[in-house]
């Protein structure tokens, strides 16, 4: 299994941005429910690794930060999602 | 990772999943105004050609189409606030948009082919398309029914040729404008 998508909270921004074009870093931490430096820390690493890009914009002069989902990160999301499916039909 | 936590994580995407698969909700917005502004130039037209009124009234339909141009750019910038894209408003987007570049550079750029009632005929044609396309990947009965009606005005006209302008018009305030109204009263 991935790593990196063991973590609740990365398996969830990459699950909301799967069917996204984009996502502001205020819905993900709405949609997860997990306070700013925790999410920040965990987006890092989703970037640092490929699986999200990340980039920054201003609307209406004030700074906003979205996410998209790479083809890296679909890719290890479809993988890790069919381990873990594996996984619970095995322990069935 | 064990069987109980896979279970919980699956639960968890799947929770996700099903809420970005909910019903989606398309703005009226660009119906309304681009209904509204097709009719207005097909009637000009109508006048112009059939009724052979001043061509100033050519005025009114270049100042509709500014006026529709520049709503639109107001209503992009406020999307831009918006939290979040997802990737079936990205192709709507790029549908009407990609219809809207195609009907202008073929009435700019071709003029000697879409003559007459073929340039007004042309944006309904696009515009229906475009619709149709839209609807099915929304799954939108009401777009469905305007791109429909937009496409049938078109025949319609091709049957009633001296009132065509006038019956395109109607094309763009039923199949347009009526779906923005359907989609701004059955919004969530």
């Amino acid at each position: 299994m991935d790593e990196l998508l063991l973590s609740k909270i990365r398996l969830g921004a990459i699950a909301e941005l799967l069917n996204a074009d984009w996502v502001t870093f205020g819905a993900l931490q709405k949609a997860i429910g997990t306070t700013n430096g925790n999410l920040g820390a965990h987006l890092a690493k989703l970037v640092e690794a490929g699986y999200i890009s990340e980039e920054k914009t201003f609307v209406e002069r004030r700074p906003q930060t979205r996410y998209r989902l790479t083809e890296i990160g679909r890719g290890a999301f479809i993988k890790h999602v069919t381990e873990m499916q594996a996984l619970l039909k095995r322990a069935q | 990772m064990d069987a109980s936590e896979a279970q919980d994580h699956i639960e968890m995407v799947d929770r996700i999943l099903t809420r970005a698969e909910g019903p989606l909700c398309l703005s009226a917005f660009p119906f309304i105004i681009w209904g509204l502004a097709g009719a207005v130039m097909n009637v000009v037209v109508q006048l112009v050609i059939v009724q052979h009124y001043t061509v100033w009234l050519y005025a009114v339909a270049a100042g509709t189409l500014f006026l529709a141009v520049g709503l639109s750019i107001v209503w992009g910038q406020r999307l831009r606030g918006a939290e979040r894209r997802t990737l079936v408003d990205r192709q709507v987007f790029y549908a009407f948009n990609m219809a809207w570049v195609i009907a202008f550079i073929a009435q700019i750029g071709a003029g000697n082919i879409f003559a007459q009632w073929a340039q007004a005929g042309l944006w309904l044609l696009m515009y229906g398309a475009a619709m149709i396309f839209v609807a099915i990947l929304v799954r939108s009965l009401p777009v469905f029914i305007g791109g429909s009606i937009l496409l049938a005005a078109l025949v319609v006209a091709n049957f009633s040729l001296p009132f065509a302008g006038y019956v395109l018009a109607a094309g763009d305030v039923i199949g347009m404008t009526g779906t923005g109204i359907v989609l701004y009263a059955t919004r969530r």
